[in-house]
């Protein structure tokens, strides 16, 4: 009875092994998955990140120099046109000639009230839409940043994933007595991809020679 | 003239002023406006692919990800699978002394 067991058991048990084994395999692809992919990878999210911050402090710089523009022009060209008609309309001359000193200091600073007013209105006029560009810019430069950051964290856990997948996979070879034959598959592979490599190569200088025979029989 | 009244005049002259600044300097405006917004759309990133595609594209690879994690968690589902079914069985054993 027991011999008769063992007779129908084994075989049955090299073919789950063999077939763990292929699956493994198959699995993993013959791809090679080092730990540094994984590192570089995260390395490059990281990097991400760096170059965000960087990039957000030149949009700020970027606007901040609109902005000073903005102000040099209105000191610089608007507001001296400005006031030379204001001071004649407002009739600041007036104001300032005035007996009652009580008015007169009423009169001045009410021109000089609105003087400021009217200047701080048009300063906040050329710089409410700079303002809203930023505030878009950041927006997307933001939103772009974080799609690469969601992208890499994606890819980068996948990577990580098919490490376990691989390690995984070393377990149940090593229990079956073949850990190496991964590497012996992916060594033969990048064997005969340089000797395929080789034929191309051999097949081009034929084709050449063949070519050049044609050309001399003509 | 009340106070107030002194300064609706002074803005409605002010307002009239600044228009007529504005239209003297016209063309150095605009050449402010063109230098100051102009570059908005070179500066806004252009994304290779929209948000759906995107999002789809994360989504199958996340699920790869969860896949890959759930084969390399197998053996440890196994014994987790395994201590728990020992536990269940000593459990039922003490109730069958019972």
């Amino acid at each position: 009875m027991w011999p008769v067991e063992r007779h129908v058991i084994s075989p049955l048990k090299h073919f789950a092994r063999a077939l763990v084994i292929i699956a493994t395999v198959a699995a993993a692809s013959c791809a090679k998955v080092p730990p540094e992919v994984v590192r570089l990878s995260s390395t490059l999210g990281e990097d991400i990140v760096a170059t965000q911050t960087s990039y957000q402090l030149l949009i700020t710089s970027h606007f901040e120099n609109l902005r000073g523009q903005v102000d040099t022009f209105v000191d610089a060209r608007w507001r001296p046109v400005f006031l030379r008609r204001f001071i004649q309309s407002g009739k600041l001359a007036e104001r300032a000639k005035e007996s009652d000193p009580e008015k007169q200091a009423t009169g001045v600073g009410n021109w000089a009230q609105v003087a400021v007013e009217s200047i701080e209105a048009k300063r906040k006029e050329l710089l409410d839409p700079i303002d809203q560009d930023e505030r878009a810019l950041r927006v997307a430069v933001d939103d772009a940043f974080n799609r690469m950051i969601r992208a890499n964290t994606a890819v980068t856990a996948h990577l990580n994933s098919i490490r376990k997948v691989t390690e995984f996979q070393d377990q149940i070879l090593q229990s079956a007595g073949v850990k190496d034959l991964r590497d012996k598959i992916n060594q033969a592979l990048v064997d005969t991809s340089a000797k395929t490599q080789k034929a191309i190569e051999a097949v081009a200088k034929a084709d050449n020679v063949v070519s050049e025979l044609g050309e001399q029989l003509r | 003239m009340s106070n107030d009244d002194d300064l609706n005049a002074l803005r409605n002259a002010a307002k009239a002023d600044a228009a007529a600044t504005d239209l003297q300097l016209q063309n150095e405006l605009a050449s402010l406006c063109r230098m100051t917004r102009g570059q908005l759309e070179a500066l806004r990133p252009r994304l290779a692919t929209d948000d759906a595609t995107f999002n789809r594209l994360v989504q199958v690879v996340e699920q790869a990800t969860a896949d890959n994690v759930a084969i390399a968690e197998f053996v440890s589902r196994v014994k987790t699978l395994g201590v728990n079914a020992l536990a269940v069985a000593r459990r039922a054993s003490g109730l069958l002394a019972l």
